[in-house]
């Protein structure tokens, strides 16, 4: 397979245009969503088409085909999902990227609280 | 931690799950708005970060709690079942079905399915064509009827096999599909999703709408299996 350009800025193949390649036998398993995954589809879903209309599908697809191929190829769907999401949301000016972080620290150190209590 | 217990007012015994209840609480103390779901696990990166855009869009009045409460019933109430009761009425009554294959958004709506501005094509199984349904771009899914999509549908060697060698991809599915039968691989889009109609086995004339929509499973409304009477 030839090198993989970015759909929006290059012409040819994107990273994401998977059809036709040859990835191995399919794992039937199947896992249940997590509940923080779940979140993440209902926050999309309400700040989108079905909701307050502000980010919408297209969007979502543009950043998940443009956050590069190495990130596309570490993330599994809901992450993907969840980062598109949040390029969207930065780019409108929802929020910062630095509110984000330092929310998520903020978050993550009162989880780190519970635990060592 | 005596400041803590001062203003619980009681006595924690600071061991294993209590202790993690109380911690739940305190975080509660300072109106933390997410919940902590699993005790042992520190949430990963996007785990976090889906806590910290719902706050963050909360508190800058971008989105309410209640909204988002509001899309995670419905999208709870996105089930394959839903798809099931759709397939078996298109078996039961041959106009239903005429109606779902001219315009599926028209004819599911019958079922309370909004499919969000995405249009909905129903395909028909039969004795000579066997449709299969994929998104080789991402997963796009027809969620409104089946939910959201399992794992293996979302997994790459799903997408992209299965619109280059399907019945080989069927068979690992535990489907044989006769070489006489066209195979029809069917690539969904962001603004058109599918569901298959399968074909109504044999031994289930006379059913009720209620005891076929029991057999319809997702994997059959996706294409990759058949039902069958057990």
């Amino acid at each position: 397979m030839s090198e993989k350009f970015t759909s929006a800025q290059h012409s040819g193949r994107g990273y994401h245009d998977i059809g036709g390649e040859d990835f191995g036998p399919i794992d039937p398993k199947t896992t249940e969503v997590k509940p923080w995954e779940k979140l993440s589809i209902a926050i999309g879903n309400s700040m989108g088409g079905q909701g307050r209309k502000v980010i919408n599908t297209d969007m979502g697809r543009r950043a998940r085909e443009e956050m590069g191929e190495k990130m596309y190829n570490s993330l599994d769907y809901f992450e993907r999902t969840t980062e598109s999401m949040k390029i969207t949301m930065v780019e409108k000016g929802l929020f910062t990227k630095q509110e984000l972080e330092n929310r998520m620290n903020k978050i993550k150190s009162c989880f780190s609280e519970l635990k060592s209590q | 931690m005596a400041d803590e217990e001062e203003k619980h007012g009681h006595n924690h015994d600071h061991k294993g799950i209590d202790a993690d209840a109380h911690a739940l609480e305190h975080i509660h103390d300072h109106d933390r708005q997410f919940q902590a779901d699993i005790e042992d696990n520190e949430p990963e990166h996007y785990e976090l970060m889906t806590y910290a855009i719902k706050e963050l869009l909360v508190e800058k009045g971008h989105l309410s709690v209640d909204e988002i409460r509001r899309a995670q019933e419905k999208l709870d109430s996105w089930q394959p079942s839903r798809g099931a009761k759709i397939v078996a009425r298109a078996w039961f009554d041959p106009d239903y079905k005429q109606r779902l294959l001219k315009d599926g958004n028209e004819a599911m709506s019958d079922f309370g399915v909004d499919a969000g501005g995405a249009k909905l094509t129903v395909l028909e199984n039969t004795e000579d064509v066997h449709n299969v349904v994929v998104c080789t771009l991402c997963s796009c899914y027809p969620r409104s009827v089946l939910g959201l999509p399992p794992d293996w549908y979302r997994s790459k060697s799903y997408r992209a096999r299965v619109v280059i060698e399907p019945r080989e991809v069927l068979k690992e599915f535990g489907t044989d599909i006769d070489d006489e039968v066209t195979v029809r691989v069917h690539d969904s889009l962001a603004d058109l999703r599918y569901l298959v109609i399968p074909k109504r086995p044999k031994g289930t004339e006379g059913w009720s709408e209620d005891k076929l929509a029991s057999i319809v499973t997702r994997d059959s409304m996706v294409g990759v299996v058949n039902p069958s009477v057990s």
